[in-house]
């Protein structure tokens, strides 16, 4: 077992009871495994409101299985490795159902690890993880080289980068003879040149360091790689919350908590949220995860986004609070002085300095009444539906029906005239199974998933002339779709009691047997 | 359909692109812009004033403004120039050079400058792709861009696991591309090794449409820069010509499916690339072009509109994909640059394939060139519910 930003995979299982959210595990009953490569197995087991891990070998019965190597699924618990890119890439797998495994994200808090500030060997391991990222083919033209760095101390290694072609590749140990060898005594002070810290003269000329084989290489490393830059950028609402929290005990200023006997509870909603409180007594500040049974005041963020912006300055807490996403119970005097018990909150993409300026983002939410005239054709197709009929028009040069019934025949350019009756039962030609639910943008409503869009040769309709609907939810499995002379499933409209003239005065189409 | 020769010859002497990624919360949309305006005009060593007239567009509100062109002036450098607006949908970008060709070939303009841009991040793209929907029946039921019905197509031609490997193998050389494109947003470094298992596992979006299959949303802005013949000699050591481009368009429709044989529907990939190649005498067209920028939303897709591009028979598109040939260095490199499946700022997407295919033919393309000389691209454009631009590039004016 390895472990990966200060982190080993046993740690993420042995606190997920403690990160157990029992309001996000409501109706579930299942037992998921976890298969991380050099790690072990795991079992998760949920019924309702507890839960139970068990190391195992034997995954059998678990709805989902996820395998992912050590890094991965440590970096994507952190925050290090994000999640999106890591799933898509295959680099951590489902295997079963992933739907119910999608429930796991809002059983537990987030794991927050004990080491909050990069440690030596953390930024060593993150230097080595980017240098080739890093490489410039620019600075490097015409260098047939291999650099080894043989850095010593806690959170040291051997790593080679070969060079070559305009192309670097990086190594762990080093060759018989590379062409220059950095040697550095101790880990922290290659940190801090890399961070600017110290400049890498006065660290030969002390002795620290040395290099050999070829100097002029050496001399050339900033041209070569680009500079070190601590990750910053793509820093995730998790991310934030972590650094945010991590940082709380050192931001506090006992000069703005002079008498203060207070414990303030943060209750952070959504992804990348938690519950955090901060006891404060006799100018001391202590950060705990959880809550006391009575806080002195409580903080509640529906959701952790906004939190992040707040604290970055994007967006204020008063309308947050006045919107309803935030509120604060007990003590709301103490919430008003937040700002004077502890600094300002400055990302680490500032380098540890405020920013002069800072960059905003400004949110807006248009919301607009919208009016859509029909014009007649339109209008007595829709209007037909209130009767329970479904009316198309035939092109009178070839023949084809519209569903939706259309002014136009837009192939052959002339007006669709003669009226008539379809279906309203028709086959299914092809269904679109869908899994992933777009919201709807005009609602702010997400489909509930799997759900089922039906393209639908309704009777009296030819060839491609299908109409498109929903199917009933519980039938999504049972669809058959038709191609050339094979037909679909039959299916019929069911309509609504009260009917507008609207394409939803069929509720959904069920099958027809 | 009539079509008349060009008045005057037109070469492209500029390209500028931003980098793709999710975010770009550093800049806003003008400053996003002149990013790649600089970038443009840096390539081909003119400054603002050398700009005769400004083609501009992106999705038509997407990050619902309306009238981005006035606010853009900032970063398009637009004030007091020539300047007109164009929205097509996702064929924008080819639109946008089509325009420019137009503009410049027309003797209007010597020098007309392309822009096409999107920051997805800054609006709601199943929002702006719902709402192009006819709001009087579809827009509640549509999914937005995401379809499964072509898989269901090749998995019913081919057979599910043929059609899935091929559509995974797609994807994975296009990987392989981006990985070689420091513009590209989505860089995985997908391995050959890895097909069965994302073919396994990729968590399914529509039908067979998985997630590792479909493109990303990005921010990003791409510029080209258009001459006649005279201008573009003079200035640029490498015009690259722009030999011929056709635009088809259907009606609005979500309803494309053929599913009964009797009944053929036409496709307006197939029918575009057929005339444009009678007109222009291209008998074999695979072994015509050297590269091909192909407007590849979800691999796919791609793999099905390689056969209508190149009016390939039976399962010979198949046979391209799964013998790699369609890698750089294989007999028909498509999206050295990774294509759309790694990169879709949508406004530029299109626009971008020209300026990437352009890029190749000057050999300017970096990790991504093709090591082969490349004289003849095409690049397409695809959009709206079924609309096709194709563009052919020549590194010679011997046509």
């Amino acid at each position: 077992m390895t472990e990966y930003w200060g982190v080993k995979a046993e740690d993420i299982f042995n606190t997920m009871k403690d990160r157990f959210r029992v309001e996000g595990a409501k109706g579930v009953d299942a037992v998921f495994g976890y298969d991380i490569e050099g790690a072990g197995k795991w079992k998760l087991t949920v019924k309702n409101d507890s839960m139970e891990v068990e190391k195992t070998d034997d995954l059998s019965g678990c709805v989902t299985i996820m395998k992912a190597n050590e890094e991965n699924f440590i970096g994507v618990n952190i925050g290090k490795v994000d999640a999106t890119n890591a799933f898509m890439s295959g680099k951590v797998k489902l295997e079963g159902d992933m739907g119910t495994f999608g429930k796991t994200t809002k059983m537990f808090k987030k794991y927050v690890p004990a080491k909050k500030v990069m440690g030596t060997g953390d930024y060593i391991q993150d230097m080595f993880s980017t240098l080739v990222a890093r490489f410039q083919p620019q600075g490097a033209s015409g260098l047939d080289v291999s650099i080894t760095y043989n850095i010593g101390g806690e959170g040291g290694g051997v790593w080679t980068a070969y060079i070559k072609d305009g192309k670097c590749e990086l190594k762990t140990g080093q060759p018989d003879k590379p062409t220059t060898k950095l040697n550095v005594n101790e880990a922290k002070d290659w940190v801090d040149v890399m961070l600017g810290k110290t400049d890498p003269f006065s660290l030969l000329s002390a002795g620290r360091a040395s290099i050999e084989g070829k100097t002029e290489i050496a001399l050339k490393l900033g041209e070569i790689f680009a500079k070190y830059a601590p990750k910053i950028k793509e820093f995730t609402t998790k991310d934030y919350i972590l650094d945010m929290f991590g940082t709380l005990v050192q931001r506090f200023q006992p000069k703005g908590a002079a008498d203060l006997d207070a414990t303030i509870t943060y209750d952070i909603g959504g992804e990348g949220g938690g519950k955090w409180t901060a006891y404060i007594k006799d100018g001391k500040c202590e950060l705990k995860e959880g809550q006391p049974e009575k806080p002195t005041t409580k903080l509640c963020v529906n959701e952790a986004k906004d939190w992040v912006d707040v604290m970055l300055g994007k967006t204020d807490p008063f309308s947050l609070l006045s919107a309803g996403r935030a509120s604060i119970e007990g003590q709301t005097a103490i919430a008003l002085k937040l700002g004077e018990i502890f600094s300002k909150y400055i990302p680490p993409s500032s380098g540890g300095e405020a920013e002069k300026e800072e960059l905003l983002v400004l949110k807006k939410t248009i919301s607009v009444n919208q009016r859509f005239a029909t014009g007649p054709i339109m209008g007595r197709f829709l209007n037909a539906l209130k009767e329970k009929k479904i009316f198309t028009n035939k092109c009178p040069k070839c023949g084809r029906v519209h569903l939706p019934a259309r002014e136009v025949c837009a192939e052959c350019r002339i007006p669709a005239t003669e009226w008539l009756e379809v279906g309203p039962k028709g086959q299914v030609r092809y269904m679109e199974y869908v899994y992933f639910s777009s919201p709807d943008p005009l609602t702010g409503e997400t489909r509930e998933t799997p759900y089922g869009m039906l393209n639908i040769l309704l009777d009296g309709c030819i060839g491609n002339d299908t109409f498109a609907h929903l199917v009933r939810r519980d039938q999504i499995n049972l669809i058959k779709n038709g191609r050339n002379d094979v037909a679909g499933t039959r299916v019929r409209p069911v309509w609504n009691e009260k009917r507008v003239g609207s394409i939803f005065d069929i509720k959904y189409f069920e099958i027809d047997e | 359909m009539s079509h008349r020769k060009k008045n005057r010859n037109v070469g492209i002497i500029g390209i500028g692109q931003t980098r793709f990624s999710s975010h770009r919360e550093d800049v806003n949309q003008p400053e996003m812009i002149h990013e790649a305006v600089s970038a443009a005009l840096k390539d081909a060593g003119l400054a603002m004033k050398d700009i005769d007239c400004i083609v501009h567009g992106n999705m038509e509100l997407f990050e619902m403004v309306h009238q981005p062109d006035c606010w853009h002036t900032l970063g398009t450098g637009a004030y007091g120039k020539e300047s007109f607006r164009i929205t097509t949908g996702g064929t924008v970008g080819a639109t946008l050079s089509c325009a420019a060709d137009n503009l410049v070939a027309s003797g209007m303009y010597d020098i007309v400058m392309a822009i096409g841009f999107e920051k997805l991040q800054e609006g709601h793209t199943t929002g702006g792709i719902t709402n192009m929907a006819d709001p009087l029946w579809f827009r509640n039921l549509q999914t937005g861009a995401l379809t499964g019905s072509k898989a269901y197509d090749m998995i019913s031609e081919f057979g599910e696991e043929r059609a899935k490997k091929a559509s995974v193998m797609y994807r994975i050389i296009m990987d392989k591309h981006a990985v070689k494109n420091p513009m590209a947003h989505r860089a995985f470094g997908l391995e050959f090794e890895q097909l069965d298992d994302l073919v396994r596992t990729s968590p399914k979006l529509v039908g067979d449409l998985k997630l590792i299959e479909m493109c990303s949303q990005s921010d990003g802005a791409c510029v080209v820069i258009f001459a006649e013949e005279k201008t573009a000699k003079k200035i640029s050591k490498k015009p690259v010509w722009i030999r011929d481009h056709i635009t088809v368009h259907r009606e609005e429709t979500f309803i494309l499916f053929g599913y009964d044989e009797k009944h053929p529907v036409p496709m307006t990939h197939r029918f575009a690339a057929e005339n444009l190649y009678k007109r222009n005498n291209i008998k074999e067209p695979l072994e015509y072009f050297d590269v091909f920028e192909m407007y590849d939303p979800a691999s796919w897709w791609a793999v099905d509109w390689i056969r209508d591009f190149f009016q390939l028979k039976d399962d010979e598109h198949l046979k391209l994909v799964e013998n790699k040939e369609i890698m750089i260095g294989g007999k028909m490199p498509i999206n050295p640059s990774g294509g759309v499946i790694a990169s879709n700022p949508i406004g530029a997407t299109a626009l971008v394939r020209i300026a990437e295919a352009a890029l190749q033919i000057r050999g300017d393309a970096g990790d991504h060139q093709i090591p082969t000389e490349v004289k003849h691209a095409l690049a397409s454009g695809f959009g709206g519910t079924m609309w096709t631009v194709l563009t052919m590039l020549e590194k010679d004016l011997n046509w």
